[in-house]
């Protein structure tokens, strides 16, 4: 497939999420968004009509916020404070490893359609979104801040850690939601990678993207496994044994995730990419109140 | 023991086995999967309980069951047998040993093809002993021997096919009853067996004959007289069409070999008589070279003249003219010396008491009585040969029975007999009146002393005949005791015999000449095939009749071991069902 075919492709995945995301939207933490003046109330003091708080009177503070039944009873100037209204932003951070293009799967089609849910859905909820790519660095795609089947650039050919992106900082919205789809299925500890979305972020969500045959093993027979992103072989033979033990390990890994995940205050979720693709319902996200109806 | 296998071509089925493992192999075919990370596969592929890295076995072990049942299925299709105590036939071979055996066809003679079935029959693995038997003129029964042994071969060289018949039928008794029945029995010969199906289990009839065209020499004789030899012969063309026939004499050295082109039509029989000047040496004749060559040339000895020294002493007038008129026309009378070899008398008190003085008494009586028969002859008393009496009448004289066996009688009065004397010496009595017979005026009379003249020339010494048909026996009479006899055959071979009565037979078992020598004194004898039934060839035949052993008796002979296959391989596929299903 050249790259024209394949950016067709990727538009149509992301055109697909597009639609599909109109009919969610994404649940908002309220106590913890900051962000560009907007409908949403902030944590900052604002100007918006809901009472924050009180505070001794600065010169130069607003006469008109001067509570008087106060300084009645205290002979002291205090001041009210409002809630500022804010518009929370978004950070949509896709794994652009090959990995989640996987072959013979519909893994890259959920990841480009997911990210371009999610985006649309923050926007349903009054957000403001931004695409990013994790490959080599963390960048934003190209009309990464237009309607998701507008992004330009979105390639899932990374053949490398998905961690080493996260080394420097990207220039992410401070007091943001930063959601990070990835696969997850990399070496390493995933408390590096929650450190950096943590990072001045309101809320971090992770959501685990795993093809069926990842979350269930392939099936028994003499089987030459191919890592997509090294090209590493490995030659198995898959019984029910075989399966069992991949079943563990893949829970391990998942349960040392959710461990980092609580630990750095994060959401995670696991969906898996042939139950979302096509009927795009996510159950999963709903129950983890990621997202909720539009 | 190597098994028999009844259906050998069941093995076929082993094709199968390969067409298991390409499933197997397609089915075991390592897939390629693509993963996003084998992160996880590592610690599948490592368990992390550590010890001993156990490999598992990629190939499962039902493919080698599966394996195992079809190599079992496959062995029980082809009915392996294993051969039981006692699966060993002895085999009887009856061999044709007649002359047409040698006649030559474009791919061999039928002794030649007999002699390579001999070897096959041999080599067969449920061949037990052998035994042959000889079918010449008489069936000649060799040992047992194994077919393996070199007296196999040494005792076909017994078989030199140079009879002139073959006595198969009493040879195919005799191997039935050697046998018992628990033998086989194989007669190879090169014509078909005689009318009638040949059926059985235990014996087969094996044909190598070719219908050829043939002509032989089927008769030849050579007679002596004072003047002059007269020889016969007589040739014979079997073919399908009418064929010219050359044949060529040679009358010795000095005269120039004839040639006569003979225009013979098919079966037909030409005689050729020939006079020769009584010196003539050996006469041969010669056809040309055809399929049976034993019968294309024959040797003819001028017979040694031989005289009889004749002493009569008859006193009865008509008797003595009567009897030495037949003395005379035989030619071999000599008159009498100080050597006598027959008194003929009609003396009943004549004494003879020299051991080689045969004596003829010919007694008459007044009181004779005629008689018409019936007359009862040893037809193989030398004296009677060639006699037919039938409208002879005989007058009988005396009552008193002769003395000797009798020869010739005439109701249950014997009227010629003969005594023999240790010695060797005979006396003959003919009890006979002439006046009451008519014996003296038949041709019996002169045949009875040309008999007597011959018979008491073969006796003085020397050989009975010197121009044999092949199967006769050449008697050598000695007249004193030789400690040694040495006889050459015409291969050259020397065979020496003793005897201690003074006779001595010399089987001629091939044509040819012999010769034979006795101390100082050296005899000759020719050897001619001369018979019209080994000489035409139509009847020879080929093909196989007969057959060896049904199947219930090779049942018998071998143990069935398919059952035991296939409870193997039931076994193996429960047990394949058992894995399966665990």
């Amino acid at each position: 497939m050249n790259a024209s075919d394949l950016n067709d492709t990727c538009r149509r995945h992301l055109a697909e999420g597009e639609r599909a995301g109109m009919r969610y939207r994404l649940t908002v933490p309220r106590d913890s968004v900051s962000g560009h003046i907007g409908f949403d109330m902030g944590r900052n003091a604002g100007t918006s009509l809901d009472f924050k708080d009180y505070r001794e009177y600065q010169p130069g503070d607003d006469l008109r916020h001067i509570d008087w039944h106060a300084f009645a009873r205290t002979d002291r100037l205090t001041v009210k404070l409002y809630r500022e209204e804010v518009s929370p932003h978004v950070d949509i951070v896709l794994d652009g490893s090959s990995s989640m293009a996987l072959e013979n799967t519909e893994k890259a089609r959920a990841a480009l359609g997911l990210s371009a849910l999610l985006a649309v859905a923050a926007v349903n909820a009054r957000c403001t979104a931004s695409g990013w790519l994790a490959g080599n660095g963390i960048r934003r795609v190209s009309a990464g801040t237009e309607q998701p089947s507008l992004w330009n650039g979105v390639e899932l050919d990374y053949r490398g850690n998905p961690a080493d992106a996260f080394g420097s900082a990207p220039a992410w919205r401070r007091r943001g939601i930063r959601i990070f789809i990835s696969d997850l299925l990399w070496p390493g500890e995933p408390r590096l990678v929650l450190q950096r979305l943590s990072e001045g972020a309101a809320t971090v969500i992770v959501i685990q993207l795993l093809a069926r045959s990842e979350a269930e093993a392939p099936l028994p027979g003499s089987t030459t496994l191919i890592d997509v992103e090294t090209d590493e072989a490995l030659e198995l033979f898959v019984d029910s044994e075989a399966r069992a033990r991949y079943a563990r390990a893949l829970a391990e890994h998942q349960q040392n995730w959710h461990r980092a995940c609580r630990q750095a205050g994060a959401l995670i979720a696991t969906v898996v990419a042939e139950d979302i693709a096509g009927a795009w319902k996510l159950d999963a996200l709903e129950n983890a109140q990621i997202l909720g109806a539009a | 023991m190597i098994p028999f296998l009844t259906y050998p071509l069941a093995l076929l089925a082993a094709l199968a086995i390969p067409v298991l493992v390409a499933v197997y192999f397609f089915r075991t075919r390592f897939r390629r999967h693509p993963v996003s990370s084998l992160m996880l596969w590592n610690q599948v592929a490592r368990p992390r309980e550590g010890g001993s890295r156990v490999r598992r076995l990629t190939v499962p072990l039902s493919f080698f069951l599966e394996l195992l049942a079809l190599l079992f299925l496959v062995i029980a299709a082809t009915d392996p047998r294993w051969a039981s105590g006692g699966s060993r036939k002895p085999l009887i071979v009856v061999l044709d040993d007649s002359v047409s055996m040698q006649a030559r066809a474009p791919d061999g003679t039928p002794r030649e093809h007999a002699l390579r079935e001999i070897r096959n029959l041999c080599r067969r693995p449920d061949t037990g002993l052998v035994r042959f038997i000889i079918a010449g003129k008489t069936p000649r029964v060799t040992d047992s021997m194994k077919p393996d042994s070199p007296a196999v071969a040494e005792t076909l060289k017994q078989w030199t096919c140079f009879s002139p018949a073959s006595c198969l039928d009493r040879a195919l008794s005799l191997a039935c009853e050697i046998g018992q029945g628990r033998s086989r029995i194989a007669v190879l010969t090169d014509h078909r067996p005689p009318a009638g199906s040949f059926t059985g289990d235990r014996a087969l009839w094996k044909a190598f004959g070719d219908p050829s065209a043939n002509a032989g020499i089927v008769n030849a004789a050579r007679t002596s007289g004072e003047t002059k030899d007269r020889c016969m012969l007589e040739i014979a063309q079997y073919g399908r069409r009418p064929a010219d026939v050359v044949l060529s004499v040679d009358f010795g050295p000095g005269t120039p070999v004839t040639r006569h082109v003979l225009g013979l039509q098919t079966g037909a029989v030409k005689r050729l008589v020939f006079d020769l000047p009584p010196d003539t040496p050996i006469v041969r004749a010669s056809l040309e070279r055809d399929a049976l060559e034993a019968d294309n040339l024959v040797a003819l000895l001028p017979a040694p003249v031989r005289p009889v020294k004749v002493r009569t002493e008859i006193t009865h007038p008509d008797l003595r003219k009567a009897v030495e008129n037949a003395l005379r026309s035989t030619g071999l009378q000599a008159p009498a010396g100080p050597e006598t070899h027959l008194l003929i008398t009609d003396r009943r008190d004549a004494v003879e008491t020299r051991p080689e003085t045969w004596i003829v008494r010919i007694l008459g009586g007044a009181s004779a009585v005629s008689y018409t028969g019936p007359y009862v002859m040893d037809t193989g008393h030398p004296l009677v040969k060639g006699t037919v009496w039938e409208g002879v009448i005989w007058g009988l004289a005396g009552t008193h029975p002769p003395p000797g066996l009798p020869v010739l009688t005439v109701g249950d009065s014997p009227v010629i007999s003969d005594r023999l004397f240790p010695s060797g010496k005979h006396e003959i009595q003919v009890r006979m009146d002439l006046s009451a017979s008519t014996l003296q005026n038949t041709p019996n009379w002169p045949i009875l002393f040309w008999n007597l003249l011959n018979w008491r020339a073969a006796e003085a010494g020397g050989l009975s005949d010197v121009n044999l048909r092949l199967g006769a026996d050449a008697i050598l009479t000695l007249d004193r005791i030789t400690p040694v006899v040495t006889i050459r055959n015409p291969d050259g071979a020397e065979t020496q015999l003793k005897s201690r009565t003074g006779r001595i037979p010399i089987d001629a078992d091939r044509p040819g000449l012999y010769s034979v020598t006795a101390g100082t004194r050296a005899y000759a004898f020719a050897c001619n095939l001369l018979s019209p039934e080994e000489s035409d060839l139509g009847a020879c035949d080929s093909g196989s009749w007969g057959r060896w052993a049904d199947t219930e008796s090779l049942k018998k002979d071998y143990a069935e071991s398919a059952w035991i296959f296939l409870l193997l391989a039931l076994g193996t596929l429960t047990g394949h069902l058992f894995l399966v299903k665990k």
